[in-house]
């Protein structure tokens, strides 16, 4: 019993490399087949050698492969969609858009992020033209569908043994409306960069819905997770504010505190705050203070809010992302110094909190 | 993968498109005298090059505009209303660049039209090509009607009714999916 399933696995080993060898052994010297023993024989030479050597032959591999799929996708008739008859060569062929995915991904390289897994290949033109990869990422994508459609146009402009040939006037209306519309594939494509870009520029927009937008649509289950731009402003100020007064003699932190200079001196540190690593949405970000001083008259409380002036989806209401407020305390210390005990200022922050909150009921409690 | 898609444009552009082929096809059919296919690859092909640089002019325009229309504009993408504080005269200005837009996109169609003409090595249209064929029709044609000049006046004149009913057709639709939208109560 072992013996006959034994021979029965070894027959069908046997069959199995036997039609490997019939598929893949190059019938004749142009071939498919040929070209992919080519790609392989290639990629393990560049593995062989090193530094500009590899990377010419690792070039040419690459040229080579898409030479291979080319070949396969365009002789195979299943890659078409829209077919009339079931065998015949009709409909639009998917062959060249799958053949111009790995041409552009072989100029300019890919560099997408899915989930956990990051995918990156460098293309020939960062070897080329030493361009960084990740600047080139988009153009991939924006060049797909035009590096496709010249790749479609093939049949119709090469005649057989590479000679150009003029196409009919039928077949140059059908090239147009080809080329026209990969255009404008390409337009949505880019679009889509812009879009990202915009996103990047004003990344409070993110937190809003976008369930009214006729151009856009937000995936379900987006998660806004980074800090929004309004809470890190405040932080920033927070920063700034305890450079400019801390360990500073009270009298100069009381004297920057005048109703004549403390507009100046926060003007000053929202600035400041806003330039670190600024977006085109910080102006949209409107900061108001509130300055008082205790009856005691040795400390202040001051309280920063960010509001958000920008576009929002329902202007009439105004939700909790859009609305960040901190307070803080400035009080006088002991400081030591080399003259004995001084008095300091020091200023003291709760975190930002989300939302608007009355200014003078807070002023109350403390 | 980012998680914001413009799959309403991509849509709504293609359901314009074809709204706008099929309408100006059958004015080209009619004014032309052309065949239905005939009509309809052409108009198909005018309408894909006046969309494609109209989208040229966005990328090459949406960065450099100042930053309270830029901000007017990511408002009306992501949210489909105008923000508050607008610039003066924004509702002007608007107009104006879409009647310009209008002209601007006739023009594109026409030398479209043309250039196809060119480099599909086509004779002229049948409706000239049938008027210059013969002097005397072309010229009892010229008295009767008084305007209808050469054929190229033709065409431009084609071309510029073709243009009023696709805007007329979008602007209707744009129309419906504004009452969709704001449904208009009591």
């Amino acid at each position: 019993m072992k013996f006959f399933t034994s021979f029965f696995e070894f027959v069908i080993g046997l069959a199995v490399v036997d039609w490997v060898v019939k598929v893949l052994k190059p019938p004749k010297a142009f071939s498919w087949q040929a070209i992919m023993w080519l790609t392989v024989f290639s990629y393990v030479m560049a593995g062989l050698a090193t530094g500009f050597v590899q990377r010419l032959i690792a070039s040419c591999g690459g040229i080579l492969f898409i030479l291979f799929v080319y070949w396969v996708t365009a002789a195979a008739a299943k890659l078409r969609i829209a077919k009339k008859k079931k065998k015949a060569k009709t409909g639009l062929p998917l062959g060249p858009w799958i053949t111009g995915a790995l041409t552009s991904i072989y100029i300019f390289g890919i560099n997408v992020n899915v989930g956990e897994y990051q995918l990156g290949i460098e293309g020939i033109s960062t070897y080329l033209l030493g361009i960084d990869s990740g600047d080139l990422s988009s153009l991939t994508f924006i060049s797909w569908p035009l590096i496709s459609g010249v790749i479609a146009a093939l049949p119709y402009i090469l005649a057989v043994e590479f000679k150009v040939k003029k196409p009919s006037p039928a077949e140059r209306q059908y090239l147009v409306i080809l080329f026209g519309s990969q255009l404008l594939i390409s337009c949505w494509i880019q679009f889509y960069f812009v879009i990202q870009n915009w996103l990047v520029q004003y990344p409070s927009l993110l937190s809003d819905d976008f369930i009214h937008s006729s151009f856009v649509w937000k995936l379900p289950s987006a998660q806004v997770t980074v800090v929004s731009r309004g809470v890190s402003i405040l932080e920033g100020m927070e920063v700034q504010l305890k450079e400019e007064l801390n360990a500073k003699s009270w009298s100069e932190v009381e004297k920057s505190l005048l109703k004549v200079n403390h507009q100046k001196l926060l003007k000053g540190i929202e600035y400041q705050a806003k330039q670190n690593s600024p977006v085109a949405e910080d102006p949209l970000w409107k900061v108001t203070y509130k300055f008082s001083s205790r009856e005691s008259g040795y400390d202040y409380n001051l309280d920063l809010q960010a509001n958000w002036n920008g576009p929002r989806s329902s202007p009439d209401t105004k939700p909790d992302y859009y609305s960040f407020t901190k307070s803080c305390r400035i009080k006088q210390v002991d400081g030591r110094s080399g003259l004995g005990s001084q008095p300091i200022g020091n200023v003291e922050c709760q975190p930002s909190r989300t939302g608007e909150i009355e200014v003078f009921a807070d002023q109350g409690k403390r | 993968m980012a998680p914001v898609w413009p799959l309403q444009t991509v849509v709504f552009q293609t359901i314009f498109l074809l709204v706008v082929i099929a309408v100006e096809g059958i004015v080209l059919q009619r004014g032309l005298k052309l065949s239905r296919k005939t009509s309809m690859q052409q108009a198909a092909s005018i309408n894909l090059l006046s969309t494609i640089v109209g989208w040229w002019c966005f990328f090459a325009l949406h960065d450099q505009l100042p930053a309270a229309f830029q901000g007017q504009m990511i408002s009306y993408i992501f949210f489909d209303h105008f923000s508050e504080d607008k610039p003066d005269n924004f509702y002007a200005l608007i107009a104006i660049s879409v009647i310009t837009i209008f002209f601007i996109s006739f023009i594109i169609k026409l030398a479209g039209l043309r250039l196809l003409k060119i480099f599909l090595e086509l004779a002229e249209d049948q409706a000239t090509g049938s008027t210059s064929a013969s002097d005397d029709e072309k010229s009892l044609s010229f008295r009767r009607s008084g305007q209808r000049g050469s054929g190229g006046e033709n065409r431009a004149m084609v071309v510029l009714i073709a243009n009023s009913c696709s805007y007329s057709a979008i602007l209707l639709l744009l129309f419906l999916r504004f009452i969709y939208v704001n449904p208009i109560s009591g």
